[in-house]
């Protein structure tokens, strides 16, 4: 547990003076400069679209960050054979992994907080009202990009990267749309289809569930049982998911 | 202390072609207190041994065992070992002190005394000076410096070093070969790969030695030279205030000397004839 932390600790330093944290700063810029933009040509609610256009980028842009650092998590380790040189000390290959995903989810908590934060002062800049909902947006926008990077370093442990980063962008695209295609009628008329739609439910993550944009902006209130529930599901599929993860990585031959 | 059984491992780069055996059958032990060179050409197999010493790779067949004296549980074990991979990158991003007390602290170092001998250790490895900078401006030799105390500064019972003396400057490399003679003296037991065979023969006593996978050699390496020299002598005098050379086999020897002898020749020197480790592992090869 301990030296879990340790891992966590250094991989946040190193990550947090990489080019990484640059580039969060560009998306804040490009994010004001998109959202004015946008809603100065908007008819009608300007407010409403910056915060749309505000909460899609911070959205967009954990999850190319998750597959990008989830995808060369372990490659670039082994590249530089840094990997090596911790695994040879007294730590487990579990609690090494861990250690590296905590490490790098700060990444993408501050990406999180940053942005969202920009996009809610720009609402409310443009006249629009707080609302908690944004920030349970938000927060689950960063649950969404974790489980992403899980899934990123999951296909990078047995494909190599560029097919992870393209297997995590196919998932991520599936996990959005799998509740809708569930209920187009043809799935429901055709139980050959319906039977797999209903297995991928269950081995997918419904990715849709925890995108709350849609409240935020048209609804401006959502069930907290259903909040509750989604919570619930996320952190089951993700502790399944990072245990079966843990399983292949130490099983894995790193050479 | 660690012992290969049987060791054989092989790669297979497409599914339609053939396996290639990367190691094959190596047997061979380390014991305590000895300063093993593991020499071996490019490619013979050094790096992919030690990594599954290390089990980071796992092997088709064979097994590695430890003594009890390095522990029972993976962690006592990987306590009991320092480990030095080939070319080692590191964390560019760290400085040289934040990466030392990364590894520090993995292996319980209490944090005051982790201070204190991150500072005798570069102090010792000459890095000192640039312990605050990132590691991303560091030179091969000083990333290779900073890599070797990192693998050392839980004071472990065995060094594992992985061509610990490339990337080196001449003056690195003696410092190198120096420290570990004196780690060595200490007590620790070193395991050190290398392709360049003056280096092992200078430092070790025993030398592993393979080829394209297999176990050529394991042993003393002055018992090796000493089976592999051919009974000639070199002998040096004055004669006309020249120094001649001349050569002589071990069965003319002493008639050759009392010649010398009688005539009242300035004897130089005698010394017998031993072919270098490189070139006796050049014919072992052949
Ligand atoms: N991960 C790997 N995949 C495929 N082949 C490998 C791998 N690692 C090593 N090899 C091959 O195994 C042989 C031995 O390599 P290595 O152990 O690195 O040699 P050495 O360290 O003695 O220079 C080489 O021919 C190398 O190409
Ligand atoms: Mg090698």
């Amino acid at each position: 547990m301990k030296t879990t932390l340790v891992v966590s600790k250094f991989t946040f330093i190193e990550v947090y003076r990489s080019k990484v944290m640059t580039s969060i700063l560009f998306l804040a810029l490009g994010l004001i400069l998109i959202t004015y933009i946008a809603s100065e040509f908007a008819y009608g609610a300007p407010a409403k679209i910056a915060l749309d256009f505000g909460l899609g980028i911070m959205t967009l842009s954990s999850f190319g960050m998750a597959i990008f650092i989830g995808s060369t998590l372990l490659t670039k380790e082994v590249e530089q054979r840094t990997l090596y040189m911790i695994l040879s000390k007294p730590i487990s290959r579990g609690s090494f992994l861990i250690g590296k995903i905590i490490g790098l989810s700060s990444v993408l908590f501050i990406n999180a907080i940053v942005l969202s934060s920009l996009a809610a002062g720009i609402y409310i800049f443009l006249g629009g009202s707080w609302n908690n909902l944004i920030f349970w947006a938000s927060l689950f926008s960063f649950f969404e990009a974790l489980l992403v990077l899980i899934i990123a370093v999951f296909f990078s442990l047995i494909t190599n990267t560029a097919m992870s980063v393209i297997y995590s962008i196919v998932i991520l695209v599936i996990g959005h749309s799998l509740n809708e295609t569930a209920k187009i009628s043809f799935a429901k008329m055709n139980p050959f289809f319906n039977y797999v739609v209903k297995i991928g439910n269950v081995v997918l993550p419904n990715l849709y569930k925890l995108n709350l944009k849609d409240f935020v902006i048209y609804q401006q209130s959502v069930d907290t049982v259903y909040l509750v529930k989604v919570l619930v599901y996320f952190f089951l599929y993700t502790t399944a998911l990072l245990l079966f993860v843990l399983q292949i990585f130490k099983n894995k031959n790193l050479d | 202390m660690i012992q290969f059984q049987e060791i054989s491992k092989s790669f297979r780069y497409n599914f339609w072609e053939k396996e290639f055996k990367a190691l094959d059958n190596v047997t061979f032990s380390i014991n305590e207190g000895e300063l093993v060179g593991f020499l071996g050409a490019n490619g013979a197999g050094k790096t992919t041994l030690i990594k599954i010493l290390m089990d980071f790779s796992r092997q088709d067949s064979g097994k590695v065992t430890f003594s009890k004296k390095l522990g029972e549980t993976s962690n006592q074990i990987k306590s009991a070992i320092g480990y030095l991979p080939e070319k080692a990158y590191l964390y560019q991003y760290l400085t040289g002190r934040e990466f030392l007390e990364y590894s520090g602290s993995l292996n319980g170092i209490k944090k005051g005394e982790l201070k204190n001998l991150i500072s005798i250790w570069s102090e010792r490895m000459q890095i000192a000076y640039a312990l605050d900078r990132r590691i991303h401006g560091y030179s091969k030799g000083m990333q290779q410096r900073l890599g070797f105390i990192s693998s050392l500064i839980h004071k472990p019972k065995i060094l594992i070093l992985d061509e610990p003396l490339s990337g080196l400057d001449p003056l690195g490399r003696r410092d190198f070969k120096n420290i570990l003679k004196e780690l060595n003296n200490d007590g620790i037991t070193i395991f050190f790969s290398s392709h360049i065979v003056p280096d092992v023969e200078e430092i070790c006593q025993k030398v592993i030695f393979i080829e394209k996978g297999k176990l050529i050699y394991e042993g003393s390496i002055d018992s090796l030279i000493l089976k592999n020299s051919n009974d000639l002598y070199k002998v040096n005098y004055i004669e006309d205030n020249k120094i001649i050379s001349k050569i002589i086999h071990e069965s003319e020897k002493l008639e050759f000397l009392s010649k010398l002898i009688n005539e009242k020749v300035n004897v130089l020197e005698i010394e017998k004839e031993k072919p270098r480790l490189e070139e006796i592992i050049y014919k072992i090869k052949a």
